[in-house]
């Protein structure tokens, strides 16, 4: 009897409704557990965890502009931006664009993950939210709230300016900002988040020029009378709300760029796959799954010759945007170890096993996933002694997957 | 991906579909843009942003240059006015203070003239609090539930009209500038009003109705401060009495920082300075009423041009500066970067 797990699912079947009523998660098919794993799984892990990330840093990176003007205020707690649109800012104006990207944003496409299931060990592994991942977004909030602050202050600082006029661009700025961020961070654009974003800018400004146009004294002490306007009629508030963003993204633009030309991480490489042509794509899953086989040692069928493989690198070598790992790949799929007993290789198996079945069942989708299951196919066609080892080692390995069709109830 | 099949129905009875909707949100099917970033773009993107912040930085460094600006600290060199008013019981007597300077070249265009405060917090928060805006809007409010206290009553009583603390510190030095000119000494024509916002001035500054403005007042005392009531600050101009003084409403805008400048007054562009200030000996004729060093603060006076891009801080030109050349340079490490690999592509093929 299972006494505790992570998640629980249920398949409802002709055995009963027990397990599903008993679960976390509920499917029809047993089938339907790998989208459910594999897709959903890591989607919803990447979005949560992106969206918690950036709720830190967007709050961090907020407060952290009153702090920086403590110095300048005799550390006397005065706030240069105005109460109400301080208390907005969270409520109103970069509340909903996160909460829209922890719903819809999809990092890697369905078909990928699907075809990858070694991207499942991102969501293990907690790659995207660890202490490393953690403190480097608190150091990124602390260096965009120090460009959002200190940008203003040595533009103003010796002049006439007063303490809202101060704060007003500086609000503007971390808005800006923290907007941009995370457009930044999205992967796919739906026209809601597009919507969303452009609508929280647009109900700042509005807001703002409503607000400062009616209250005469309605918030002592701030009491803002046509700050906002006054400021839009300002070239040097377009000016500094131009420059003081890009300067504060410059950092995290620059290191993500990089990593996505120079990074080696599967997610990436996953990422890249899915801006790939529809041909292009199976080849170089194919080519991903065989290179992280080697380096597991679990044996592998070779998908082809490797004069096919160059063939089919230098073909994906159209830019370095693209696929520059491609143009370096250089890869060896002769020398392959046998070792079966490893974590990535049983997991392997079990999916192995799985698309074998799913292959053979009568309902399996042909049509968009042809090359869904491209080590059943090679397995069938290339020639040669790696085919055959695969299936004279596949029964006795058979023996790690374990999974008895008849249970009910999965867990992990 | 095909649905998730519901439960099939039993033997008669139309069971209802317990599936979540196949609408494109709840499938998660929505259509979706993925920002493809090809060679074309990004180059593009960095050169034309580097294009505009060179352009832009060169403009906004070419107009702070332009700007010409005279600061002098007068508190340093009126030393036994400072001496004076170190010490409160001789707030009665007056002290007068000459500053010369000399422009070598005229100054043309409109010119202000700025008093200038150092290590003066006046954004802390206490101080930024202690204000009563609806007494300032003419209304008639019951000043104890605002937040000027200590500066609200006297013990009597007598509210303070303006009450609060900063209104109570406002800076009260005079400042003419006189011109020597053919061994005579003109006084430059200055203007007292225009200095401070419209929309302060017409709309949230209001003196309280009544038929004079003495009587207006009736009922309320100057802060400790002031030496003179706060119907008599102007009482040239009767616009320019009351709460709607412009130095008062000056001052009662608040400024960001310890070490600021405020607007005091306007070069009137008349008789001898229709172009601006012309060049040759000027002097600064100062009451000085203002103590600094209590808080080891110093006074300055600055007389300068205005730009459209503020006064002369080069900081945001330089700013744009770097940012363009970081893009371009950004732009031509891209391109090389490209170059580069694309050899090695035709490389791969001849193999």
């Amino acid at each position: 009897m299972i006494q505790a797990a992570d998640v629980g699912i249920g398949i409802s079947g002709q055995e009963g409704m027990q397990a599903v009523m008993a679960s976390d998660f509920a499917i029809s098919r047993f089938k339907h557990l790998k989208k459910l794993l594999l897709v959903h799984g890591h989607w919803c892990y990447s979005r949560l965890a992106k969206m918690v990330i950036y709720f830190f840093y967007k709050n961090v990176c907020y407060v952290n502009l009153l702090f920086w003007y403590q110095f300048f205020c005799g550390f006397s707690g005065s706030t240069m931006v105005d109460y109400w649109q301080m208390i907005f800012f969270n409520l109103f104006f970069t509340s909903v664009p996160p909460l829209l990207f922890g719903v819809l944003d999809k990092d890697v496409s369905a078909e990928t993950l699907l075809r990858l299931p070694e991207l499942y060990k991102n969501g293990q592994n907690s790659e995207i939210y660890n202490l490393s991942t953690f403190i480097i977004t608190m150091l990124d909030a602390f260096y965009q709230s120090l460009v959002c602050f200190f940008v203003p202050y040595l533009m103003y600082k010796d002049s006439d300016i007063d303490v809202f006029s101060f704060g007003n661009p500086i609000n503007t700025i971390s808005l800006l900002t923290i907007l941009l961020h995370l457009a930044l961070e999205t992967r796919t654009w739906t026209v809601l988040q597009l919507v969303t974003m452009v609508c929280s800018v647009a109900l700042y400004f509005i807001f703002s020029v409503i607000y400062n146009a009616a209250c005469l004294a309605c918030n002592p002490p701030t009491n803002p009378y046509w700050i906002m306007e006054r400021q839009l009629q300002d070239p040097i508030f377009y000016l500094l709300c131009l420059i003081t963003p890009v300067i504060a993204l410059l950092p995290r633009l620059l290191i993500s760029s990089l990593r996505g030309t120079f990074g080696a991480s599967l997610i990436l490489k996953a990422q890249q796959v899915d801006k790939l042509p529809k041909e292009q794509q199976d080849l170089e899953i194919q080519k991903l799954r065989s290179r992280k086989e080697t380096a597991s040692g679990a044996p592998v069928a070779s998908p082809a010759s490797n004069d096919d493989l160059d063939q089919s690198i230098s073909h994906l070598c159209v830019s370095p945007f693209l696929h520059p790992a491609a143009a370096l790949s250089h890869r060896d799929t002769e020398d392959q170890g046998a070792s079966p007993s490893d974590p990535l290789g049983k997991g392997y198996y079990f999916f192995n096993r799985w698309a074998e079945e799913e292959s053979a069942a009568p309902d399996s989708s042909a049509g968009p996933f042809f090359g869904h299951h491209p080590l059943v196919a090679s397995r069938e066609t290339a020639p040669g002694q790696d085919g055959g080892k695969l299936t004279r080692d596949y029964p006795n390995n058979f023996n790690f997957g374990s999974h008895r069709r008849s249970v009910s109830s999965v867990t992990l | 991906m095909e649905n998730k099949t519901s439960f099939l129905p039993r033997e008669g009875e139309a069971q209802p579909s317990r599936c979540p909707d196949n609408s494109a949100f709840k499938q998660q099917r929505l259509p979706a843009w993925k920002p493809q970033l090809t060679i074309a773009s990004v180059l593009s993107c960095f050169f034309l942003t580097g294009a505009f912040c060179l352009t832009v930085g060169v403009c906004l460094v070419l107009s702070s240059n332009s700007v010409r600006e005279i600061q002098i600290n007068y508190s340093d060199k009126c030393s036994n006015c400072t001496k004076l008013r170190e010490n409160s019981s001789n707030w009665n007597k007056e002290c007068h203070c000459s500053v010369n300077f000399t422009l070598k070249e005229d100054i043309l265009g409109d010119v202000f003239m700025y008093y200038g405060l150092e290590n003066f917090y006046q954004n802390h928060r206490r101080y930024v609090t202690s204000r009563s805006d609806a007494q300032l809007l003419g209304r008639n409010v019951n000043i104890q539930r605002s937040k000027c206290a200590p500066f609200s009553t006297y013990r009597n009583g007598t509210p303070m009209s303006p009450c609060g603390a900063i209104a109570n510190s406002i800076f009260n030095d005079t400042i003419d500038l006189f011109y020597k000119r053919n061994s005579s000494v003109i006084q430059v024509p200055l203007l007292k009003t225009g200095v401070s916002w419209w929309t302060d001035k017409n709309v949230k500054f209001r003196n309280p109705e009544s038929y004079n403005l003495s009587s207006a007042f009736a009922g309320t005392a100057r802060p400790p401060y002031w030496q003179k009531p706060v119907y008599l600050l102007d009482e040239e101009d009767e616009r320019n009495n009351g709460f709607v003084n412009d130095d008062f409403i000056v001052w009662m805008r608040v400024s960001a920082f310890a070490t600021f400048r405020n607007l005091y007054r306007r070069l009137r562009r008349v008789r001898h300075f229709t172009e601006g200030l012309p060049a040759g000996n000027y002097t600064f004729r100062i009451a000085y009423n203002f103590p600094v060093t209590r808080f080891k603060g110093r006074k300055h006076v600055i007389l300068s041009t205005v730009v459209w891009s503020g006064g002369k801080n080069p900081f945001l030109g330089i700013a744009y500066l770097v940012s363009g050349t970081a893009a371009t340079l950004a732009g031509f490490v891209i391109t090389g970067i490209h170059l580069k690999l694309r050899k090695k592509k035709t490389y791969f093929q001849k193999q």
